[in-house]
């Protein structure tokens, strides 16, 4: 097989996992300049960070190509039910030598076609074995090639602690994709991992090893796969940002492969993929705690309504909020108003200015059509909040 | 998250570099500034100050898409990349490669001039000497980026619309973005070369 095949195979093999981000904090960018490996010319290095995620392309589907993610190798040990490359399938195989696969990268990035290197791979006989050799490719990019950008590297599950050292050392970002919320869930769609050892033990490891100039540890979810709740998903996710420090988790819609034990499996919805990102961007972002997010009896969330208009239908008696005069925490939970759009309107009332118009708030970046129901202007409400929250109901 | 005086002040750095760039509305927002303070420019509320951080904004975003989009072809230690831009940005566009890539010379190709970037220095040279080989140009001609293109699309999630916001048509001829021949006419099984 050449390379233009591999990168065919092991591309497309990558394209489900969603780590793709590749904003870096400014401090991260200012570090970049300074090398993470020190060569004796600091002309030598090639790349560096960028603060923005920067995309490259737009694939149809609307997801924006700014990493070449890639497969070391789709030759697995393991059997996840969902994965076209695990061992029962059969799936064409196939492996890029440490130099082909650099080669290819370096090619890609000095033409400007990908912002960094998303490495993942299969499980190719043990979690060690695996592990080493991507870390010998990203070793080659940092030393030999003496490249200083953005290199997201997966640890694989299981893997020892020493070479998650190493892995850390050298990308800027690692992840371990968990997959599923919890052991139970886990053990439904594989046998061959153990989600207390292989796969929390070793989060934990890596974020005991990362260093100071690391983008942090982030995870996955494949939501759908094992008939688990949104509930499980983000309390397990909340646990993951306040006892590993994890930067970020990811969700992917789970879409049944032909050639899978979950061929015949339904999908899930994306706007299920869609409304547990932004919960998590409320918990994260928003300052939102777990319990303030709203559930059904099923533990699934109302796909019809945003989570934060349900946090809002769910508190009536919070709303409506005077812009003039709310703090910045009850601000940031009315629907329509971001952190950034807050924190003008605090900056705003700060120099004696008195908001006395809708479209001045438009003028901060709060989304009028959103926010009307749930604030007072000058004294007015703009619309009634019961009147919302009935065209809410109905559209449910 | 800048303060809002080092905000106030790139958001003038980029208008200086606006296409219908007016001294006027950087007097009149100083003005205010210094009336109501730089929290309230920052925050848009008077309509100079909307139309600074709109037109700042438009510079800002033509800088981050000629880092996304611009390909550069290997003509010896030189990489080269045509581009054409709306706003007065080359020097800032060369800034970001040159630190990219130091070893190399960099070289824009925009408005018939050879822009020429090395160790942080940038000079005017004979673009003839530059004159990109028509693959560049059609640069899903590429083997191995549009077989990586292709291998990226998930059928289940297609979602052209979205796609097509992201990389409005004008880009297209801007960079030169050939991705856009698929997006245009959904075509999306048949291979990029076949519409180069």
């Amino acid at each position: 097989m050449n390379t233009v095949e591999k990168i065919s195979l092991l591309g497309g093999a990558a394209k489900y996992d969603v780590c793709a981000s590749t904003s870096c904090s400014p401090d991260a960018v200012k570090r970049s300049h300074r090398p993470l490996v020190e060569t004796e010319d600091s002309r030598q290095r090639t790349g560096d960070l960028a603060g923005g995620g920067i995309c490259h392309s737009f694939t149809p589907d609307g997801r924006c190509v700014s990493l070449f993610k890639v497969l070391m190798t789709n030759s697995c040990t393991g059997d996840c039910k969902y994965c076209i490359n695990n061992c029962d399938s059969d799936t064409r195989r196939a492996a890029f030598e440490p130099q082909e696969l650099t080669d290819a990268f370096m090619s890609f990035y000095h033409r400007n076609y990908v912002e960094g290197l998303f490495l993942s791979s299969a499980v190719c006989g043990t979690a060690d074995f695996t592990e080493e050799k991507m870390v010998e490719i990203v070793e080659k990019l940092r030393v030999k090639e003496n490249f200083q950008g953005y290199i997201h590297l997966k640890v694989m599950p299981g893997t020892n602690r020493d070479l998650i050292k190493r892995a850390t050392e050298l990308a800027n970002r690692v992840s371990l994709n968990l997959e599923a919320p919890n052991r139970v869930r886990f053990q439904e769609i594989t046998s061959t991992k153990d989600f207390g050892i292989d796969m929390l033990r070793r989060m934990r490891w890596i974020q005991g090893e990362l260093p100071d100039h690391s983008s942090g540890q982030t995870t996955q979810f494949v939501v759908g796969a094992c008939g688990e709740s949104d509930v499980e998903i983000l309390s397990t996710v909340n646990d993951l940002y306040k006892k590993i420090e994890v930067r970020r988790s990811y969700f992917s819609a789970f879409l049944p492969v032909a050639g899978t034990p979950l061929e015949s499996a339904p999908r899930a919805p994306l706007v299920r993929e869609n409304r547990l990102y932004q919960c998590d961007f409320l918990m994260r972002k928003y300052g939102f705690e777990f319990n303030e997010l709203v559930f059904n009896e099923s533990g699934l969330l109302d796909l019809s309504v945003d989570p934060k208009v349900a946090y809002a239908l769910n508190n009536k008696d919070c709303f409506p909020l005077d812009v003039n005069e709310a703090p910045y925490e009850e601000l940031v939970r009315t629907p329509g108003i971001g952190p950034q759009s807050a924190m003008r309107i605090i900056s705003t009332r700060k120099t004696g200015f008195t908001f006395t118009r809708p479209e001045e708030l438009k003028n901060l970046g709060v989304v009028l059509k959103r926010a009307r129901q749930f604030v007072v202007i000058g004294g007015s409400r703009q619309s009634s909040l019961s009147e919302f929250s009935q065209n809410a109901l109905a559209a449910q | 998250m800048l303060s809002p005086r080092s905000e106030f002040q790139s958001r003038v750095a980029y208008y200086r570099r606006h296409k219908e760039f007016n001294p006027r509305l950087v007097e009149d927002v100083a003005e205010q500034a210094r009336e109501h303070g730089f929290e309230y420019i920052v925050s848009c509320v008077s309509e100079e100050a909307k139309e600074l951080h709109y037109k700042s904004r438009a510079v800002g975003c033509e800088i981050h898409r000629a880092h996304s989009f611009l390909r550069f072809q290997e003509k010896g230690d030189a990489l080269v990349a045509k581009g054409d831009f709306e706003h007065d940005i080359v020097d800032l566009v060369l800034d970001h490669f040159m630190m990219r890539f130091p070893r190399k010379k960099i070289v824009l190709l925009t408005d018939g001039k050879a822009y020429v970037g090395e160790r942080r220095i940038v000079s005017l040279d004979d673009p003839a000497k530059y004159a990109l080989e028509r693959t560049s140009q059609s640069r899903l001609a590429e083997p191995d980026w549009e077989a990586y293109y292709d291998s990226q699309y998930i059928e289940a999630r297609r979602n052209r619309k979205l796609a097509m916001r992201h990389v409005p048509k004008k880009l297209w001829k801007q960079f030169g973005m050939k991705e856009g021949v698929k997006l245009d006419q959904g075509l999306i099984t048949a291979k990029l070369s076949s519409f180069i």
